[in-house]
């Protein structure tokens, strides 16, 4: 479809004057992603509801008063001049009549004033709002539905919080650990996902974010619609906005540091304290790094074993402890699905030469 | 004046802005529903005639100056078949009007001279866009040419469909769609801009 189409279709999608034909096109068009993405920018913009009114209730109160009072006080007086000629002229009212019709006004103003008072003193609901907690431990996996429908898929040893208000006006959530969340739509009340650094706020769509306190990275995963994402420390600072398939990393600076006092070699990009990364679209979200977990899959991709091992403590509950530094750094590649801890040990026996004893939940390496 | 017949067009499918009935009951003197109808148009109007007389105070004159016409003859509300369309045609005359008698002369090219203003909308906080990109926006839309602006206020703020627009101006509905089409392409232009500068902007020094 040519450009000019494209934005003839959507000017009259937006004022909502298209056909059902055209709606119809529409909706093809809108299978393209960055159309789409568009889409949702535009509309979002378009649909803001216009400040009621460009005068304040009292404003409107004194007009509607004297609209009414004069209005009145021109019939009164009508009649009262010339009662056998209803319709004569406002105009030719002589001065005297003027004077006891500003007088008239004035009072029957005072009247309604009374009659239409002050609205809108309604009391607000106080501030003290009591928060619920969700949590996960380790070793287990939890799915929630917010009060907006929203569904909430939390990973092992994640808090989910939110006010008891939640639905009001903004929708906000605050999470330590991960989740991944599938968002109701809902162009009035942006859904807001706080971790320590970084908000994510979303309209409709489903999303991946991971924030443990130990690791050195937020991160967040864009499955489809549209985020956007700020520095909880600089409100005023340009959002970033993720497209579809598009992973955002946040550095926390603490991590940044100690790489560099530690020397460790790591790529320009991934020294930024935020970037951006692209996923493959064509994988299955089950399949993905960033959401396999949510369909109980542990994916591991070039971790190195005590990565692996951090991710292993939380799908189990268990505490690992690698002894022998060298093995600590090799990497793996691997998915676990159903296996229990010491299947998953010994599937990894087969790559790596190791030893491992189990005590209690304790289990060591060497 | 009141007689004035106007065509319907359209029906009109949002239920909210049916007058109809509140016009019966303003015919019966109900000044509750007087009150809904000033509600409704009274800020609306008010914008839209000052576009045409550059004046807070003029603009609010004639729109009360209405009102109180409306309220007079409220008898004969009911034989308005559109009365949002004729609200709307009855503030561009007596706006029209005002600036002819001020300047003593009729105006030949009524919509050249036109001062537009946008709503300043929602805060960024409320909504899925940047706050550079609502001044992207609003750039974009303030530059437009006045007809188009305007025309494009009525159908974005003041909700209006494009053949109300249309009679309202005296112009065909198909120019209503190309000005339209005008705007609508200005501000994807604006958020494209915007997006390429964000991202461009992404690597934040440590």
């Amino acid at each position: 479809m040519k450009r000019n189409k494209i934005i003839e279709l959507y000017s009259r999608i937006l004022s909502k004057e298209a056909s059902e034909i055209e709606e119809a096109e529409f909706a093809e068009l809108l299978k393209n992603e960055d159309e789409y993405f568009f889409h949702e920018l535009i509309s979002s913009w378009w649909n803001i509801q216009a400040p009621k009114s460009a005068h304040s209730q009292i404003e409107k109160d004194d007009h509607f008063n004297y609209i009414l009072s004069t209005a009145t006080a021109e019939q009164m007086i009508e009649q009262a001049i010339n009662v056998s000629s209803p319709h004569a002229n406002i105009k030719k009212i002589p001065s005297i009549a003027k004077w006891s019709l500003a007088i008239a006004a004035v009072l029957i103003g005072l009247v309604l004033s009374f009659q239409f008072g002050l609205p809108g003193m309604q009391n607000k609901p106080t501030d003290k709002f009591t928060y619920n907690e969700i949590v996960a431990k380790r070793g287990t996996k939890s799915k929630l539905i917010l009060p907006d429908g929203t569904q909430v898929w939390l990973n092992s040893e994640s808090k989910l919080s939110y006010a008891t208000n939640f639905n009001d006006s903004i929708r906000e959530v605050t999470l330590e650990g991960e989740a991944y969340f599938d968002v109701v739509k809902d162009k009035n009340r942006p859904f807001i996902v706080k971790t320590s650094a970084i908000s994510i706020r979303v309209l409709g769509t489903a999303f991946n974010v991971k924030s443990y306190n130990q690791d050195p990275t937020i991160e967040t995963t864009l499955v489809r619609g549209l985020i956007e994402v700020q520095k909880n420390n600089e409100p005023s600072a340009s959002k970033i906005i993720l497209r579809p398939n598009e992973k955002l990393v946040y550095n926390k600076p603490e991590a940044l540091s100690a790489n560099q006092v530690s020397g460790i070699n790591i790529d320009n990009k991934q020294s930024q304290l935020i970037y951006i990364s692209p996923i493959s679209k064509y994988i299955p979200d089950s399949a993905r790094v960033e959401t396999s977990w949510v369909y109980g899959r542990l994916i591991f991709d070039g971790d190195s074993f005590s990565q692996l091992a951090e991710k292993m403590e939380r799908w189990y509950n268990i505490k690992i402890t690698i002894k022998n530094q060298h093995l600590a750094t090799n990497r793996f590649g691997g998915v676990f699905e159903n296996e229990n801890v010491e299947e998953a040990l010994k599937a990894l026996q087969l790559i790596a030469m190791f030893k491992y004893t189990i005590h209690d939940s304790e289990i060591i390496i060497e | 004046m009141v007689r004035q017949a106007i065509v319907m067009t359209q029906m009109k499918s949002n239920i909210d802005q049916d007058f109809s009935m509140l016009q019966c009951q303003v015919a019966e003197g109900d000044t509750r529903a007087f009150r809904q109808i000033f509600d409704a148009l009274f800020s609306k109007l008010s914008k839209f005639s000052y576009s045409f007389v550059q004046s807070k105070e003029a603009a609010t004159e004639i729109v009360d100056e209405l009102f109180v016409r409306l309220w007079t003859n409220k008898t004969q509300i009911i034989k308005i078949h559109d009365l949002r369309v004729y609200l709307y045609t009855a503030t561009k005359n007596a706006s029209l009007n005002y600036i002819a008698k001020k300047a003593k002369q009729i105006e030949t090219e009524p919509y050249e001279n036109l001062h537009v203003q946008i709503a300043d909308g929602a805060s960024p906080e409320q909504l899925m866009i940047t706050k550079e990109m609502l001044q992207k926006i609003k750039q974009a839309v303030d530059s437009l040419p006045p007809r188009c602006k305007l025309i494009f206020k009525l159908v974005r703020e003041d909700g209006l469909r494009y053949s109300e627009v249309a009679e309202i101006l005296s112009l065909s509905v198909k120019t209503i769609d190309a000005q339209m089409v005008i705007a609508v392409s200005k501000i994807r232009e604006a958020v494209k801009a915007t997006i390429e500068t964000s991202r461009n902007n992404i690597f934040i020094k440590k």
